[in-house]
């Protein structure tokens, strides 16, 4: 069964300077994720008939997953590289 | 993300608990630029559709450093959209904005690296195991 699709929220938005004040800006991390590509595709299948989760975007245009209503919203600043 | 990501999933998102945001840090140039926008495009056709791609993306992660336009369109194929629609996407400057503006939103929000979470306004920064991430989540279910 496909997610259901859910309509543009709005995402708090973490003070700027709060997270200055904790994020060291660095020129370049890369995350250390090894995974094995033969199993890609059966491992996105797998995500793909994952049942009743909401999916949708937000305000800003990002993806989210999980009930827009949920009471903690984590946010992955993250890169496919 | 990927590693901890299905837990994640499984105890915290299918419960109603926490809700993931996939927020694009665009640090690698390029590869960064055209895997982000093979997403966007890809979720232009279906938010159930992006997280599909989120996860081969990352699956294949090691090919992006060398992946051009016929990467991209092949793994958009992979997961189901439709390739016309995808590529006109994929050439389109509009989309392409889309996913710098959202590069630039979280330069003005102060995160310059990748990993970096923001759990209800608390960050952790780098890669964790999913037990750190299960007790942000349940000290803050405790303290609502």
């Amino acid at each position: 069964m496909a997610r259901v699709e859910s309509t543009a929220v709005s995402e708090p938005v973490a003070p700027a300077a709060t997270i200055a004040e904790i994020v060291e800006p660095m020129a370049e991390a890369v995350p250390a994720v090894v995974v094995d590509p033969t199993k890609a595709l059966a491992t996105a299948t797998t995500e793909s008939v994952n049942t009743a989760v909401v999916s949708g975007r937000t305000a800003d245009g990002a993806f989210f997953l999980g009930a827009p209503d949920a009471p903690i919203t984590l946010i992955d600043y993250s890169d496919f590289l | 993300m990927l590693g901890t990501e299905p837990q994640i999933i499984a105890s915290y998102v299918e419960t109603g608990r926490v809700k993931i945001v996939f927020w694009p840090v665009l640090n690698h140039g390029d590869p960064s630029i055209y895997s982000t926008l093979t997403a966007e495009c890809v979720g232009q056709q279906g938010s159930d559709a992006f997280w599909t791609v989120h996860e081969l993306l990352f699956t294949n992660q090691r090919d992006l450093w060398t992946a051009g336009r016929n990467y991209y369109v092949d793994t958009a194929v992979r997961v189901g959209v439709d390739q016309a629609t995808f590529e006109a996407c994929y050439d389109s400057p509009s989309s392409l904005d889309a996913v710098l503006a959202l590069d630039n939103l979280r330069r003005q929000r102060g995160v310059f690296n990748q990993p970096t979470f923001d759990v209800n306004g608390q960050i952790i920064a780098g890669l964790h195991s999913y037990e750190v991430f299960a007790d942000v989540f349940d000290r803050m279910s405790v303290e609502r």
